[in-house]
């Protein structure tokens, strides 16, 4: 904004520096000035438009004649309005036309301009005076044309008068059925048919001269002025419309034509009609008297109104609703492929409004799952993954089929990196929504499902109550969890280790971490031991430290949930107990790659032991066993030379001496951000981890 | 009704619709309004030397007294019906019987017409800001045609039935194949494919009757018909296009017919998810 401020005060300067050197204006070196002056003025009302008082002075000095043919060309081409015209300028323009001192071709475009802005034009009424005076011009051979479509735009009926049809059938008779004659004719007859036998028949009436120009007009007002519902600014009489493309995708909210009762008593009942409310005040203020639309789908066109769409009684606006969007979302998204602006419109408008209502509306998930059969995962993809976020708790095979079988399609076959962030991240989300909302939402609709009494009490509850079949939360969101890990470790193998899909893969560990702390819900899933090792073993400390801070967040959860229940959950503690001493091995121990492991380790399962254990070791430097302990870390070198140096002590002490030792260096790394290390550190340091074997 | 292309098309629940007198000569003053403002509006046009006097609403009574059927036509001057349009119900109903039944949602889920575009799309417009409905152009799968070819394949007595397959690609030279079928092969087949005893009709069965069809068309052309698309059929009562346009032909079982191709419309319209 501060941007378009700038312009529109250089706009200022410009026209007051025009304004002021009348007089000065013969020399050449002014008019290089001049025109460089002028260029800009053209540009800038190219981008952000002229106010109404700019509008004014500029009209005013492009029609005074007072400077050349070219530079009042571009002053008139640059007259492009940010709200409305005045219609003093265009008073001013018209009668400056009738004047001598300026050339017949600015007098053609300053016509131009006029039908152009004609809709932006703020009051007509003087301009409807001097229809007359308009009039008079169709006599000039170069003018006719434009003025003829000007007075087409500005007809009424009292304007159709005897002598002005014959002079225009006599100039008709004179230079022949030309379109823009017929055009203006046919505007006379719609008023007075009985006065004009024959219109002519042309396809197009008025040629649409100045495309670019509207088009930048229009750019202007799309940007700041109001908004016109109408696609085109130039008046093309004789054009049906084509196909629904042209018309709005949401109408304005319109009442019902016909009425029960006599159509009297309606206007005499007092009740405001819908589109009259603007704000929220005014709804509040007038919410008695409400006359509702009748279509259900405007009512999705302001937020204002979508209020009155989450709390009405009216059962059957939702259900309209649905039927509307089912049918649009078909023809624009389902039906064609790529994105159009119109579907883009449709799809911000849904996501908008299930982010309104907090939730998903059914129509719109069975939408998500015929849309994501085909989908590209390209098109709309911010939109469609919130609106994935946003899904209600389903039966584990209805989300495999539905949802998680196509987003493993395109997370496999993209190799676009951040697309599978993204698949990660929505999926944390969508976690989250069923651990925080979707869980409670579940439960307490089956409870009021089962109570029939209740049924009045679900539809104020949910948008749309329908039936919901009975499934196990957890199970859905066990299955989420594992489909996660599924498609992290494909896309962790694929893209190698790619550190920003490492960075959301464990964003999302975190997460299911905490389910239990947070969330007080029993489901208790450990990372997959491949992803365990690749952070644990990765070169970057904050991967480390956040894997570190995982496990730990598993072992408060354990500890939580207290002595009593452990038996419930024996494989978790088992899993868990193996890592803890894989991780108290390597990175405490001096036990790395022992080539007799521990029985239970999770992450050495797999791996020959004893072959890595030789290749890593470097004789007199360092051994396999002692290379992952917590200073010798590979990721953690770095920090530890750092230390060293700080403290002016020799670098290859990092070999000799227990860094880990020293409270100062447990300081330095926590001053890194490697919080969860440090605690891990007090941890290990305190015994052996807790030894849950029953 | 007989013997004239009609388009299908799906209607949502007409919200507000009364069916009583009084009610539909408004709505047909309404849309008449309507239609001649749309006319003026388009001055330059070639201006039409007949100009729409009156819509008439009528109510067509169908077999099941309780839902009736609605018929409208809009009339120039001279006499000349320039659109005409039904609305059929069907006996089924969408899963949300509960608002159904409550209110003012009629259900009307078939509606075909016929008549020039520029009316067709004021007439549309009008539906749509009236009653609050959408209408969508109903295109019939081959599962569906393959569904009415059992159906009414097998009249008794009354001529065989014509499948017309297309062609995906254009360059083998040939755009499309027709058979011919008897009738009493299709009452054969279909006795086959489904138990006479009960009423309902699965997905499986009309799949194993069409693939039945295809099969031995298939031994004796060497054609592959099951990587072809039905384009059309052609049985003694009703003849379908895949893309909406159809014919009846047989006066005897017009209502039975037309409650056959509401419950295809109302497929259509369903969007309720699969499982729940």
């Amino acid at each position: 904004m501060d941007e378009d401020r700038s312009k529109v005060l250089k706009i200022q300067k410009i026209v007051k520096y025009l304004q002021g050197n009348e007089c000065i204006l013969k020399s050449q070196r002014i008019r290089s000035d001049l025109s460089q002056f002028v260029k800009t003025l053209r540009l800038l009302a190219c981008e952000v438009g002229l106010s109404q008082e700019d509008i004014f002075t500029v009209a005013d000095l492009a029609s005074s004649g007072k400077f050349g043919e070219v530079i009042c060309n571009s002053l008139i081409r640059s007259l492009i309005p940010r709200e409305s015209v005045p219609q003093d300028a265009v008073l001013l323009l018209v009668s400056r036309i009738g004047q001598n001192h300026i050339s017949i071709k600015l007098k053609q475009l300053i016509l131009r301009w006029v039908v152009l802005v004609f809709d932006i034009i703020a009051q007509k009424n003087s301009i409807h005076a001097i229809y007359g005076i308009i009039f008079h011009y169709i006599d000039s051979e170069v003018l006719c044309p434009i003025v003829c479509q000007l007075l087409s735009l500005l007809t009424r009926k009292y304007d159709v008068l005897h002598f002005r049809i014959r002079k225009l059938l006599s100039l008709q008779s004179k230079i022949g059925g030309q379109p823009y004659l017929c055009g203006l004719l046919s505007v006379y007859r719609m008023y007075q048919p009985s006065l004009i036998s024959m219109a002519g028949r042309h396809n197009v009436f008025f040629k649409n001269y100045d495309k670019s120009w509207s088009l930048s007009i229009s750019g202007v007002q799309h940007r700041y002025g109001l908004h016109m519902l109408n696609e085109t600014m130039s008046y093309n009489a004789s054009h049906l419309p084509q196909t629904n493309k042209h018309t709005p995708l949401i109408t304005p909210p319109t009442p019902t034509m016909c009425h029960d009762d006599q159509p009297l008593t309606q206007v005499m009942s007092g009740k405001i009609p819908f589109y009259r409310i603007k704000s929220f005040a005014e709804l509040l203020n007038n919410f008695n008297n409400l006359e509702l639309t009748c279509q259900a789908h405007s009512l999705l066109s302001s937020t204002t109104l979508q209020h009155l769409l989450a709390i009405t009684h009216d059962r059957t606006i939702p259900a309209r609703l649905s039927f509307w969007l089912h049918h649009r979302l078909c023809e624009e998204l389902v039906t064609v492929a790529g994105e159009t602006a119109r579907g883009l419109e449709l799809i911000k408008c849904v996501v908008e409004f299930s982010g309104f209502i907090q939730e998903c509306l059914p129509v719109c998930e069975a939408f998500i799952f015929r849309y994501l059969y085909t989908w590209d995962g390209q098109s709309y993809r911010p939109y469609i993954l919130k609106l994935i976020t946003r899904l209600r708790l389903l039966p584990t095979s209805v989300l495999k089929d539905f949802v998680f079988a196509p987003l493993r399609k395109l997370f496999n076959l993209s190799s676009d990196v951040f697309f599978k962030c993204s698949v990660i991240s929505i999926l944390q989300e969508l976690l989250s929504n069923y651990l925080n909302l979707e869980s409670d939402r579940y439960d307490v609709i089956m409870s009021m499902q089962d109570d029939n009494a209740a049924m009045d009490k679900l539809a104020s509850y949910m948008f749309q109550p329908i039936n919901v079949g009975k499934i196990n939360p957890n199970e859905t969101i066990f299955q989420l969890i594992k489909f996660v890990d599924f498609i992290s470790l494909e896309g962790l193998i694929e893209t190698k280790c790619n550190v920003v899909l490492m960075h959301s893969v464990l964003q999302f560990y975190v997460k299911t971490s905490r389910i239990y702390s947070d969330h007080e819900r029993e489901l208790f899933t450990l990372p997959p031991s491949p992803i365990v090792s690749l952070a644990l073993f990765s070169l970057s400390p904050m991967f480390v430290s956040t894997m570190f801070g995982i496990l730990l967040n598993h072992t408060q959860a354990l500890n939580k949930l207290g002595k009593s229940h452990h038996r419930e959950h024996y494989h978790y503690m088992l899993e868990l107990n193996s890592y803890l001493t894989d991780v108290h091995d390597t990175f405490w121990r001096w036990n790395a790659f022992h080539p007799h492991c521990h029985e239970d380790s999770s992450i050495y399962k797999h791996i020959h032991v004893d072959n890595i254990g030789h290749i890593l070791t470097y004789p007199d430097v360092i051994t396999a066993r002692r290379m992952f302990t917590i200073e010798r870390h590979p990721a953690l070198t770095l920090h530890a030379t750092k230390y060293l140096q700080l403290l002016n002590r020799d670098p290859e002490d990092m070999f000799k001496s227990e860094l880990v030792t020293e409270p100062p260096f447990i300081e330095y790394l926590e001053t890194k951000g490697l919080t969860k290390l440090t605690t891990l550190i007090k941890f290990l340091r305190r015994g052996i981890p807790e030894s849950k074997t029953a | 009704m007989l013997n004239k292309t009609w388009d299908a098309h799906s209607c949502s629940p007409l919200h507000g619709f009364h069916e009583n007198t009084a009610s539909l000569d408004c709505y047909g003053r309404s849309l008449s309004a309507v239609l001649v403002a749309s006319k003026s509006k388009n001055i330059g046009v070639e201006v039409v030397d007949s100009s729409v006097t009156s819509v008439t609403f009528k109510l067509v009574h169908g077999i099941y007294g309780i839902h009736n059927g609605l018929k409208f036509q809009v009339l120039t001057k001279s006499g000349k019906i320039i659109f005409e349009s039904f609305l059929f119900s069907s006996e089924q109903s969408l899963s949300s019987d509960v608002i159904m039944a409550s209110s003012k949602l009629t259900m009307l889920p078939l509606l075909v017409c016929r008549g020039d575009r520029s009316t067709t799309k004021v007439v549309f417009d009008w539906l749509k800001t009236e009653f609050d409905c959408s209408l969508r152009k109903i295109t019939f799968n081959p599962l569906s045609l393959g569904w009415l070819v059992a159906m009414w394949g097998s009249v008794k007595g009354q001529g065989s039935t014509h499948i017309t397959w297309e062609i995906p690609m254009v360059e083998t030279g040939i755009d499309i194949i027709e058979s011919e079928i008897d009738g009493e092969s299709v009452a054969l087949l279909w006795k086959h494919a489904h138990e006479d005893s009960t009423m309902e009709v699965t997905i499986d069965e009309v799949r194993g009757f069409v693939a039945s069809i295809e099969e031995h068309l298939t031994q004796h052309t060497k054609i592959l018909f099951n990587a072809l698309t039905m384009q059309q059929i052609k049985t003694p009562v009703i003849q379908v296009r895949n893309d909406g346009k159809f014919k009846v032909t047989s006066g005897d079982h017009l209502f039975h017919v037309m409650a056959d191709v509401a419950t295809l419309a109302l497929e259509h319209l369903d969007h309720y998810t699969p499982t729940m």
